[in-house]
């Protein structure tokens, strides 16, 4: 593979110490800790938001001293059997290696409370490990994640300085031949919210496109690039997103009205969610319903983003996933059609409780099947039909109660 | 000619207080009211089929004499065009005082319980602005939905289910007056089927009798399914059997065909959770879900999504 076929993330990934933005205190830190490790010692976290070099940093800091990195993320921190395979080999029988060993467990988070097997699983490793053990999350507060919490040694990485940011970009760059603007570097690295990997991704974006950027060019794409992003995409992000928080993202930059992408997601959650997630899943739709209501009736839209964590925490309260293509909500094919036939029902009934001195929930529970019933024979249906007044109350009447084929009396 | 007189319901329904057999307590007080020529506000509270609407039309027709016209004014209070209505009305009412010896008229708002709190609050406040011209009737299920400023400020009459001997009275004398004969066994399970509805025994009695003049326990029996499906009970025994689509088919129809309210359904399921065999662990997580549900959609929350999470709640196994 050539270099070029390379995002440039990865073709300008940090290879030492020094080429790793921001965050010094964590590098120390880090560095302190693992130099300082023994069999006693405490596991490490390293904890922030996405894009600020958690990984990376334990990728160089372990190939700096010569360590030997066992890496894994989230998906196959669930396999019980490769735990069983790969890291318990590692983590006790050092003589497998010929160098030191560190292990890392990437996207904890990730892994959702029921999977309480590899959290215990973690929970042990930590305490007998005879290697280093190195995690890291974006969210290290997650409630299922407490336990865990108490066992290690707490690093925080923090968002990077837009000015960092700029300078890497300029760097890049530099490396491209790219003659770029310093203002629309500025805007990248706004936009990117100390997201160094979104930052560079942006980057690429624009300039791959075309040589000369203006800065409406770069609005325009970086506005667009947020919201380009059609529903199903969006859906397919918050199911196999790794974290709370890329589900959670990935829902609020939908364009779809919250009450739609509710309706979204309740109708694809019935579908992907295998029989024993279900409750659980369905309760966190439930919530986000909830809330919604309440948001929009008392105007606090600033408790928006915690519409999005319920809804997105529908997607991680199920461990497995059944495999489906995503589907257009019933609820909102069929609005139309269920407002039109309860504006009818509406309007016959406000005839016949006029007439018969009933009250509403009466006459859908026990009027209309009686009426229904009672149809069936043809000399009650004809003076019924007699004394209804004009055409449009004979059509209601033929529509909503003889809707249905005329059964057999009872003899 | 009217519809009323196509279901024996309404065309054999008591229209003076003389002819209410089975509620003499509340008739000898309401008498009196007739008698003194003024009535308070008045809360009516009692199941379905117990007479409250009855008791409540046959004493505007007894207070006015039969010449009833223009005097009173019937309203579902859960109508969604909601508590401006009545204020309209009840103007209304005002500008065209009545000249008679009787100076106030009578707004009977049926299904008042289902009213929200606010509308309650505003209600309470034209009750009090317009007492001198208009008197309020308010027809309740549950006593519990009506806020407690409208109660002090009602005469409260309960009405209990109605006792196997009154609804087999009432059903003989429909029975007697459209020529249509019996057996005791289709008493009996009109009886039965009806649990003190009477509204539920007349119609089951002429659904039975059909186009014919006789009506037997087995033709009784093929009519009450049909009249009253059990169809929230069937709902929450398809999701027990973890069959969680089929449950939500039938939640579907009934909210969007029937149009029934989330609070009926909610309602029946409480009572039914409380009865059907389960796992009492099981039943535990269940009625803390349908708790949730009823609380939220008494808060505005959507019916369909809180309630499938109820049936979810059925159809998943015991939260560890």
């Amino acid at each position: 593979m050539s270099m070029s076929q390379l995002s440039w993330v990865e073709k300008y990934k940090p290879k030492t110490l020094e080429e790793i933005v921001g965050n010094d205190a964590a590098k120390k830190d880090f560095i302190d800790w693992l130099e300082k490790w023994d069999e006693r010692g405490k596991a490490a976290l390293l904890h922030g938001p996405p894009g600020v070099g958690k990984t990376i940093l334990v990728e160089v800091v372990a190939s700096t001293f010569n360590y030997r990195l066992i890496e894994t993320n989230a998906s196959e921190t669930r396999k019980i059997d490769f735990l069983e395979n790969v890291i318990k080999p590692a983590a006790f029988n050092r003589s497998l290696f010929s160098s030191k060993v560190l292990i890392f467990f990437d996207e904890i988070d990730g892994l959702s409370a029921e999977e309480s097997n590899a959290i215990n699983f973690l929970l042990e490793l930590i305490e007998s490990s005879r290697v280093p053990i190195v995690m890291a999350a974006n969210d290290p507060w997650a409630p299922h994640l407490y336990r865990i919490r108490d066992k290690v040694y707490m690093i925080p990485l923090h968002r990077i300085r837009s000015q960092s940011i700029v300078k890497r970009l300029r760097d890049i760059c530099r490396a491209e031949g790219i003659r770029c603007r310093q203002e629309v570097l500025l805007m990248i690295a706004e936009h990117s919210e100390g997201d160094m990997r979104a930052a560079i991704e942006d980057l690429e974006l624009l300039y791959s496109a075309q040589e000369d950027v203006s800065i409406e060019d770069a609005e325009k794409i970086l506005s667009y690039r947020n919201v380009e992003k059609n529903i199903f995409e969006i859906l397919r992000e918050a199911t196999y997103a790794s974290t709370l928080e890329r589900a959670s993202l990935a829902l609020s930059s939908s364009e779809e009205k919250p009450e739609d992408l509710l309706e979204w997601v309740f109708e694809n959650i019935l579908h992907l969610s295998p029989k024993q997630w279900l409750f659980p899943a369905l309760r966190y739709v439930a919530e986000a319903d909830m809330l919604l209501k309440q948001i929009s009736k008392n105007s606090v839209w600033r408790l928006m983003p915690n519409f999005y964590h319920k809804l997105s925490s529908a997607f991680f309260a199920m461990s497995q996933k059944n495999k489906v293509s995503f589907v257009f909500p019933s609820r909102i094919r069929e609005r139309f059609k269920r407002i039109q036939h309860l504006k009818s029902l509406r309007e016959l009934e406000s005839f016949f409780l006029k007439e018969l001195h009933i009250g509403r929930s009466v006459f859908r529970r026990e009027i209309v099947p009686l009426l229904r019933f009672l149809s069936e024979d043809d000399a009650f249906r004809s003076r019924v039909l007699n004394r209804l007044s004009d055409a449009r109350l004979r059509e209601l009447y033929n529509s909503i109660i003889l809707r249905e084929e005329v059964r057999r009396r009872p003899a | 000619m009217s519809i009323s007189d196509l279901l024996w319901v309404e065309k054999y329904r008591p229209k003076t207080l003389d002819e209410i057999i089975d509620r003499e307590e509340i008739v000898t007080r309401l008498k009196a009211f007739v008698k003194s020529g003024n009535v308070p506000n008045m809360l009516f509270v009692g199941p379905p089929g117990t007479g409250k609407t009855t008791a409540a039309l046959a004493l505007v027709n007894d207070l006015y004499q039969g010449s009833t016209t223009g005097r009173f004014m019937e309203l579902n209070a859960s109508d969604e065009r909601g508590i401006n209505t009545i204020r309209e009305i009840v103007k209304d009412f005002a500008r065209s005082r009545p000249s008679t010896e009787i100076p106030f008229k009578i707004l009977i708002l049926d299904e008042s319980d289902n009213m929200t709190q606010d509308a309650q609050q505003a209600l309470r406040r034209i009750m009090e602005r317009y007492a001198s011209v208009t008197r309020f009737i308010l027809l309740a299920n549950y006593q519990w939905g009506i806020i407690e400023p409208i109660q002090s400020r009602c005469a409260v009459f309960r009405f209990p289910p109605l006792s196997p001997t009154h609804i087999r009275e009432g059903v003989i004398r429909v029975l007697e007056k459209e020529g249509v004969s019996w057996t005791e066994e289709a008493i009996d399970e009109i009886v039965k089927a009806a649990r003190g509805d009477m509204r539920k025994a007349i119609n089951i009695a002429q659904s039975a009798a059909g186009g014919l003049k006789k009506i037997t326990g087995e033709s009784v029996k093929q009519v009450v399914g049909v009249l009253h499906p059990r169809e929230v009970e069937e709902m929450i025994s398809e999701a027990l059997k973890g069959n969680f689509t089929s449950a939500r088919k039938r939640l579907a129809k009934l909210l969007y065909d029937d149009g029934l309210s989330a609070n009926d359904i909610l309602r029946e399921m409480n009572s039914e959770l409380m009865s059907i065999e389960m796992d009492e662990r099981k039943r535990l997580q269940v009625v803390n879900a349908l708790g949730e549900a009823n609380f939220r959609v008494a808060m505005g929350a959507d019916a369909e999504i809180q309630i499938s999470t109820v049936l979810a709640a059925l159809a998943a196994d015991v939260q560890k």
